[in-house]
């Protein structure tokens, strides 16, 4: 509650007036001499009580009038959540009048005991409700004290940021427009107001030294591509003014109210503050536009980042249109110049070239699909951009960026027992067809198992990957070199197919392989080779999400006719030593594939081989020699792409993410340069050379150059805003009143509005005219009463 | 102008002389009579007319037959006399008047005189006591013309004063008359009604017939005051501080309550009780005192 003259309820002290003249000066009776006093004596009582009654009702509404007087010229007014309360006691105390007024008239010139007593009961039962809810009220006066009109508040600003509010509309854009309106409310809070200005660039708020710092900051706003959903900062703002002990809190929230700004993700977490501080006025003042027109480019759909020379580029990419669509380019442009960009000041800056372009027509209604086949003959990192070349309200979603590494094949070791050219033709010959060149992604060293023992280390890691397949016993010295390789490099793998060459001279395991040196590599200990009765067991790999299993995630993943594929022996596998895990199992549950992370890199562990002819009339398998072999082709694809780490090289990032780029050995000098110029820091540098960035705010190019000019490493990576994040489909009222829960809050799109309900939320409803009202009322039932009583003798 | 206005007390308090008053309200009282009930009973002249048919042949006066061999009808003539007493309560509560016209005193003095008039004119022989705490003053009973001039001379010298005790004044009355008398009882009964309705069966018991004309002021009655008003009672000086205007009702009740435990215990008794108040007109009492008359006729 407010007052406009709260000192004026001091005359409330006035009622001891009529008080005091009611105690101390009795009006003086008319004297008259009457011989039929008789008939009055026996009725005395009643008279007496009569009379007492009537006196005190009288001094009740003198009291009441001069209160009401009091309270009138106050100019009080109330929020309007205290109103529904106000009114609900104003009602009871209705009530308990009339309850009240009958009991005394029924004291007074009744004697009827039923009637009193239900009475009484009436008087009091409304009496304990009226106290009740009074005592509620009062316990919730502080939230409805609003302080006056010029009694500064505590003032939370919270401007979304998101690249959307970036859309131009009337020559405005959205964040300009909430500049202006923000800018605008400032100017309104009254002198020593707390304001806190918070955007989509964090929920962290802090109240600004006073409203000029505030009103700059609102100036240096700026579009930010990582936006934090808005409830979650509007909940946090919530908080920081819930934390002030300003009395008036205000809230608002500019906003261009669109469906993913407001997400039901962070909206209980904001309902729940609201609950929690019903104090805290909410204004969203909805800066969007009703209509917009705007064609979107989705994100880049999946695609392989990094690829060998030999292999296409293929990109592809959903345009949204929303509002009146029409024929839409498409182009394509690579850098002309890749990593060189670097001298220049911003990569973006890089001439480009057009590379693809495509006309087609943008409907509203669905999403129109446009691919990019392009091939890349350049060994290299490649940096460009999808981009529609029409103009339109918001330019931020009409730009795609994208990088892509393009590399020679990955060299593999693949070690065997002599013959080793045979034992490693079903994998070569699966992966490495010679007679297709384009499809090359690995070029395959074979060796002898001897000439590996013979091999240095630094011989070793020239290779991305090593394969040892049916390996015969190997020194300890040798299982040392391959740990060591495998620890050393990043994603650097050893996998071993382990066959019959394991088998002792006594049936079981050669020692060799399970000693500490082998085991200090191997995901698990060799237990026994077993002999499983046809038609043998077979490879389950649906239920396993291992990366490596990739490229069996096709469409027919649920049909794979392993079934055609069975194994008949295997080696059974003892306890998995620590970090090791199983990738694929056999039908019977015995694991087929294990794999052990060993320092940086990894081993695996295939307790088939895959090295067994057809007429091998004791082979453990037919993987390579079943009738439809292409699941095992994609197998061992995925296999060797997860040795040689394919995946593990991310080159595209979203806003906002850490972007993690591997440079191959550890360098002291990085830095970075971004889309906006100007050379940045990486967060860290890990022990294995990956530079882990965090300031990826921006959409664009980035590009990374590692060691000093001379024998620099450079690379790139892009940065993309979430196409999501720039829909601008309309969030209707319906849907916030639905997040904002049971919370009044006023939603406005013009200054008058604003003023209008500010007002009424500061100022409140104003009970003065109503107490006149009611004044009116009291001063003519005390006049009524006072005639009725003190009626002079007819004139006479 | 018509006599009956004389019947109004605010037209006879303008008359000072009592026995103009006491003429002029019997005038009007007969003059009102021409179309009440009570035509026949008009006793101041006695006549006799011709006998047509359709006449009461029960009232053929047969001694004018004898005389006169004609048939006559003989109207209105007295046969027998009543002995009347005028018995009047003195107390100073009779002398109150609230809007200072009649007192009840006077209301009752110019009852009394208006019916010795009357008593006299029918030669019935009328006699006047008064009291206080007990009988003060006693005319007997004569029903010569002169008697008229006696009472009229000492009713108007009569002056309420002092408290008063109508019960054993009723009782000494009681004792005092021989043979059977009407007795007409003018007061306000400001007393402890018990021991005065034990007085009137007392006086019954003897006899006589009582017409009690309880007299209050107007006032009294209607109760027409407003506000705050503190009232003294005249005889004891005892005070008290009424809301009159939310007790007027109380009040009224009160009186009312009152008037119909005499009118009920009188009933009983078989005394005549009249409430009058001194805003009504006289007629109510003289009618009243014929209806007795005839029922002894």
């Amino acid at each position: 509650m407010n007052f406009v003259n709260g000192f004026m309820l001091g005359g409330v002290a006035l009622i001891t007036v009529p008080i005091v003249l009611h105690l101390v000066m009795r009006q003086q009776p008319k004297q008259l001499m009457f011989p039929a006093l008789r008939f009055i004596l026996q009725r005395e009582e009643s008279n007496r009580r009569r009379m007492r009654f009537r006196h005190w009702l009288l001094l009740l509404a003198r009291c009441l009038v001069i209160a009401l007087l009091a309270a009138a010229l106050a100019r009080p007014s109330i929020r309007p959540e205290g109103v529904d309360s106000l009114l609900m006691i104003l009602g009871v105390g209705v009530l308990l009048a009339i309850a009240a007024l009958g009991l005394a008239l029924a004291w007074a010139y009744q004697r009827n005991r039923t009637l009193l007593i239900s009475l009484a009961l009436l008087t009091v039962g409304l009496l304990l409700s009226g106290s009740i809810l009074l005592a509620r009220w009062f316990g919730r006066l502080d939230e409805l004290i609003l302080g006056g009109r010029d009694v500064p508040v505590a003032a939370a600003l919270v401007f979304d940021t998101s690249p959307r509010m970036t859309y131009r509309y009337e020559n405005q854009t959205r964040l300009e427009a909430a500049r202006a309106f923000g800018a605008w409310v400032t100017t309104k809070l009254p002198a020593e107001s707390e304001v806190a200005v918070l955007d989509s660039r964090s929920d962290s708020a802090a109240f600004a030294v006073d409203r000029g710092a505030a009103q700059k900051r609102i100036e240096q706003l700026s579009p930010t591509p990582a936006a934090i959903e808005l409830p979650a900062v509007i909940a946090a703002a919530v908080e920081r003014v819930a934390e002030s002990d300003r009395q008036r809190k205000e809230v608002y929230v500019f906003t261009d109210l669109t469906e993913v700004a407001w997400r039901e993700s962070n909206a209980r977490e904001l309902r729940r503050r609201l609950d929690e501080n019903p104090e805290v006025q909410l204004y969203v003042v909805d800066l969007g536009v009703e209509k917009p027109t705007n064609s979107r480019l989705g994100d880049i759909r999946s695609f392989d980042e990094t690829f060998v020379g030999s292999e296409r580029l293929k990109l592809s990419v959903d345009l949204y249109q929303i509002g009146p669509g029409g024929p839409r380019t498409i182009e394509l442009r690579l850098f002309d110049q890749q990593l060189e960009g670097f001298a220049l000041d911003k990569p973006d800056d890089r001439p480009s070239t057009v590379r693809g372009r495509k006309i087609v027509d943008a409907a509203a209604q669905r999403p129109t699909r446009i691919t990019f086949d392009l091939k890349l003959p350049r060994i290299g990192t490649h940096q460009g951009y999808l981009t529609i070349a029409e103009d339109d309200g918001l330019p931020a979603d009409n730009i795609r960026y994208f990088t892509v590494d393009v590399r020679k094949p990955w060299r593999v070791l693949v070690a065997a027992p002599p013959p080793h050219d045979d034992y490693s033709w079903y994998l070569t010959e699966a992966l490495s067809p010679p007679l297709d060149e384009e499809l090359q992604r690995f070029q395959f060293t074979s060796v002898d198992l001897a000439e590996l023992s013979r091999m240095k280390l630094s011989e070793l890691t020239e290779y991305a990957a090593i394969c040892l397949l049916d390996p015969r016993p190997l020194s300890d010295e040798t299982w040392n070199r391959l740990t060591d390789y495998a620890a050393a490099g990043q994603g650097r793998s050893v996998a071993l197919m382990m066959g019959r060459e394991a088998i002792s001279s006594n049936g079981l395991p050669h020692p060799s392989f399970n000693s500490k040196a082998a085991q200090d590599l191997l995901p698990a200990p060799l237990k026994l080779r077993l002999i499983v009765a046809r038609p043998g067991v077979q490879l389950v790999t649906e239920q396993f999400g291992h990366p490596l299993l990739e490229p069996l995630r096709t469409e027919q993943a649920a049909t794979i006719p392993w079934r055609e594929m069975p194994i008949f022996r295997y080696w059974q596998l003892g306890p998995l030593n620590h970090g090791a895990q199983t990738v694929v199992a056999y039908s019977n549950g015995d694991p087929a594939i294990v794999e052990r992370s060993v320092g940086n890199g990894r081993s695996l562990l295939m307790t088939t081989p895959i090295t067994d002819e057809l007429s091998d009339r004791r082979h453990w398998n037919r993987l390579p020699t079943g009738e439809n072999v292409w699941p095992y082709i994609a197998l061992m694809d995925g296999m060797m792409l997860y040795m040689v780490g394919s995946g593990n090289d991310r080159l595209n990032y979203f806003a906002g993410e850490t972007a993690v780029i591997p440079l191959g050995s550890s360098r002291q000098t990085v830095s970075i340069k971004t889309p906006l110029g100007g050379d940045a820091s990486p967060l860290r540098i890990d022990v294995d050379g990956a530079v882990r960035f965090t300031s990826t705010d921006l959409s664009g190019t980035y590009l990374l150059r590692a060691g000093g000019t001379e024998n620099a490493l450079v690379r790139g990576f892009s940065v993309n805003d979430r196409s999501e994040a720039t829909r601008l489909d309309r969030l209707d009222k319906k849907r916030l009143d639905e997040l904002l829960g049971d919370r009044e809050y006023t939603l406005a799109r013009s200054q008058q509005q604003i003023v209008r309900s500010v007002s009424k939320g500061r100022v409140g409803i104003k009970l003065y005219p109503w107490i006149l009202l009611l004044l009116a009322v009291v001063l003519g039932g005390e006049h009524l009463l006072a005639n009725l009583f003190y009626r002079k003798h007819g004139g006479r | 102008m018509s006599v009956e206005k004389y019947l109004k007390p605010e037209v006879i308090r303008q008359i000072s002389r009592l026995d103009l008053r006491a003429r002029f309200i019997v005038k009007g009282f007969f003059q009102g009579l021409h179309a009440s009930p009570f035509h026949g009973f008009s006793v101041e002249f006695s006549e006799h007319r011709k006998y047509t048919a359709g006449d009461n042949p029960d009232e053929i006066d047969w001694l004018v037959y004898a005389k006169t061999d004609k048939y006559y009808i003989k109207k209105f003539e007295a046969e027998t006399n009543i002995t009347g007493y005028l018995v009047m309560d003195l107390s100073c509560s009779m002398a109150y008047t609230y809007r200072g016209e009649l007192t009840k005193f006077e209301y009752c003095i110019c009852l009394a005189a208006a019916l010795s008039y009357l008593m006299v004119q029918q030669q019935d022989p009328v006699g006047l006591v008064t009291f206080g705490e007990k009988i003060s003053a006693c005319v007997p009973p004569k029903a010569k013309r002169a008697q008229l001039g006696n009472l009229l001379s000492v009713l108007s010298k009569l002056e309420p004063a002092g408290p008063t005790d109508i019960a054993g004044s009723l009782t000494q009355l009681a004792a005092m008359l021989r043979h059977r008398s009407l007795v007409m009882l003018f007061t306000d009964l400001l007393a402890d009604p018990d021991p005065v309705i034990q007085s009137l069966r007392r006086l019954r018991h003897a006899g006589h017939d009582v017409i009690l004309f309880h007299v209050l002021d107007a006032a009294e009655v209607n109760f027409p005051f407003d506000g705050l008003v503190e009232f003294e009672e005249p005889e004891s000086q005892q005070r008290i501080k009424v809301d009159a205007t939310g007790f007027r009702t109380t009040y009224r009740a009160e009186v009312a309550a009152f008037r119909q435990r005499y009118h009920r215990e009188c009933f009983k008794s078989g005394v005549d009780y009249i409430p009058l108040d001194t805003a009504m007109p006289f007629d109510r009492a003289l009618t009243e005192y014929l209806l007795t008359r005839k029922a002894r006729c």
